[in-house]
């Protein structure tokens, strides 16, 4: 069963002169094993809501209920073992001697011991990285990346049914962050869990979620699927949100080639598409030795150098470009297209 | 929750009591406290409840956030009225066994409640509505001052009173936030014996010191950095500065002072 939240408001210091609306009538429904992205800037009441999702939080008004479960009495505990919440900045909670004993923390509550603690203690902190030798280390030697890592695996090994990170990438390496959301998807794919992940870096959401909610000011701005959610740039923009930037190349790119996909949201699938339009062009374009850490980046900075050739002439139509693509052309652009994205 | 906490009671506004100097504000309360202490007839009290009444209504605070700041001590005005209407010498209302409470007990019993709620009211809760706790540090160091020549440190004292003020409402924050992180990974905080439930603390206690050693530890550099060497040739941003507002409310308070001295004066004339 799903995540229902029905005209859920909520207000902080209630009754004093500082109340403040956080989240006002807010209706929403996550399904079993949707990949939710939550977007909104600053203060527009994302961290609220999610908190409602474990019961941290109780509505003032409306209702949330999980799998049937709202978070009242008995039902509370269950709860919390269902919904692991991910919180900003989760480095902050750790406290064991080691960094074993905290990823372990959650489940020695659960009452579980003994070589099935020690086999999920293992998985989780694999899941983010963290070596064997590292287990046994005081949380606090640790970097502030590899506490963020412990901390994480501290949720993951409760193997919660919903998954909720908050902003579970600011702060993080690069490498970390692909580390943890390979992860992730893993866990949605591979195990239906479902994933709510709140952020405000539009290129992880973009990338991972199947579906999008934008909040501003404590409700419901839009929702749907990415494709439509960031194709409306200026609403975005007027709600403090900067789209990937790729959705401004493409748009950039669609006066030149108006047939282009424009629900493009990733820069593996601009590249894509693009060698797909400019195989011909491209087919001229000395093709370099792909380096392996930027084959997505090439591929793009190859098509462009390859549209800047079709576009600088200016003699044949640049929506043509497809149709008079050689069938050899093209299939070998399409394969180099196919690696990129990957 | 956390904002409250960090401003204590104080309710943002710009009244006139609002913009009265902090170091006016506390030696007023302080006196008006003397002089509650000293009060003894229904009239006295009467005419310190108006002044009070009227701090109140030139604040701006609503009276019912007033009144409730004597609600903490309600229990302890019972108790002790209680006492005092049942043991104080006199003539007593009405006989049952050894219970006799007296008219004297009574009169007693009232006294000693409005003493204790004006000394609240008037004489504290005004003060803390209406002056944010730094603006109150700030004037007691001031008022302090001459102290140092017996070399009390109270500067060192203030700034103290001043950091540990500011990072109240951090910490607050901080705390809850951690309680949330481990109330999400199944920790229960009121179940189990006494030991576990205090056990089950350590979870919070612990990344709450690392986090305040952290913070005091950055905000040492950051002080250092800027810097601060203690009170040697320290200006202020903040002035305080005496006003004529702060002439008017010594004059009215004078008033007040002056009738309260005629009331006390007439009942020892006349001879109580
Ligand atoms: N503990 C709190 N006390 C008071 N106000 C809060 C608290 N947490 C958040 N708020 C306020 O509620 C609003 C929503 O905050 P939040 O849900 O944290 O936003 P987001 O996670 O989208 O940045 C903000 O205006 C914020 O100031
Ligand atoms: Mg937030």
């Amino acid at each position: 069963m799903p995540i229902v939240v029905k005209n859920l408001t909520y207000k902080y210091m209630r009754r004093t002169p500082f109340e403040q609306e956080a989240l006002s009538d807010v209706c929403l429904e996550i399904a079993d094993g949707e990949f939710v992205g939550i977007i909104g800037r600053t203060g527009s009441g994302k961290s609220t809501l999610v908190q409602h999702f474990n019961g941290l939080l109780k509505p003032d008004e409306g209702s949330v209920t999980i799998d049937g479960l709202s978070a009242t009495g008995s039902g509370l505990k269950e709860l919390r073992r269902k919904v692991g919440v991910v919180f900003q900045f989760p480095e902050y909670q750790l406290f064991e001697e080691t960094v074993y004993k905290d990823i372990a923390y959650g489940i020695s509550k659960l009452g579980l011991d003994g070589a099935e603690l020690d086999r999920r203690v293992r998985k989780a902190a694999g899941a983010v990285g963290i070596s064997g030798a590292m287990l046994q280390k005081s949380p606090f030697e640790l970097s502030g990346g590899q506490k963020r890592r412990a901390a994480i695996a501290g949720i993951f090994v409760m193997e919660p049914k919903f998954l909720v990170m908050d902003e579970p990438g600011s702060g993080l390496d690069p490498a970390g962050r692909e580390e943890i959301f390979a992860y992730v998807s893993k866990l949605h794919r591979d195990f239906g869990v479902s994933v709510i992940l709140v952020s405000h870096n539009m290129e992880d959401v973009a990338r991972y979620a199947e579906r999008v909610i934008v909040m501003s000011d404590g409700r419901i701005a839009m929702d749907g699927a990415p494709r439509s959610v960031f194709r409306r740039i200026d609403e975005l923009e007027g709600m403090g949100l900067r789209p990937p930037d790729v959705l401004y190349f493409i748009r950039a790119l669609k006066s030149l080639l108006p047939g282009i996909d424009d629900g493009i949201l990733t820069v593996g699938q601009a590249a894509a598409e693009l060698e797909k339009w400019l195989a011909p062009a491209l087919a001229r374009v000395p093709a370099r030795a792909p380096m392996a850490s930027a084959v997505t980046a090439q591929a793009l900075a190859r098509a462009s150098v390859a549209s800047a050739a079709v576009v600088a002439p200016a003699s044949a139509p640049a929506s043509e470009a497809p149709a008079s693509a050689q069938a050899s052309a093209s299939a070998q652009a399409s394969a180099k297209g196919g690696a990129g994205a990957g | 929750m956390n904002q409250n906490i960090s401003l204590g009671q104080y309710f943002p506004g710009n009244s006139l009591v609002h913009r009265i100097d902090p170091r006016t504000k506390i030696i007023v309360s302080l006196s008006y406290m003397a002089v509650v202490l000293a009060a003894g007839s229904p009239l006295e009290f009467a005419l310190l409840a108006a002044f009070a009444a009227c701090a109140v209504a030139a604040s701006g605070v609503p009276a019912s956030m007033v009144l409730r700041s004597v609600k903490p001590i309600i229990p302890l005005i019972v108790f002790a009225g209680a006492i005092n209407v049942f043991f104080a010498k006199g003539r007593p209302i009405f006989r049952l066994w050894v219970i006799a409470p007296t008219y004297e007990g009574c009169a007693l019993a009232l006294m000693m409640s409005a003493r204790i709620s004006l000394i609240l009211i008037g004489g504290s809760a005004m003060m803390i509505f209406t002056t944010t706790p730094i603006l109150l540090t700030d004037g007691v160091e001031r008022l302090l001052k001459p102290l140092k020549r017996l070399r009390v440190p109270v500067h060192e004292l203030a700034m103290m009173m001043t950091i540990a003020l500011r990072f109240i409402p951090t910490l607050m924050e901080e705390a809850d936030k951690i309680i949330k992180a481990q109330a999400s990974r199944g920790a229960d905080f009121n179940e189990g014996k006494l030991l576990d439930r205090a056990r089950s603390f350590i979870p919070i206690i612990i990344p709450l010191f690392v986090s305040a050693f952290r913070r005091a530890d950055e905000l040492a550099n950051a002080m250092e950095a800027r810097c601060y060497r203690g009170d040697e040739g320290r200006t202020r941003m903040r002035e305080l500065r005496m006003t004529r507002l702060d002439a008017m409310a010594f004059a009215a308070f004078g008033l007040c002072a002056a009738l309260f001295a005629l009331l006390k004066l007439g009942r020892a004339w006349w001879g109580a």
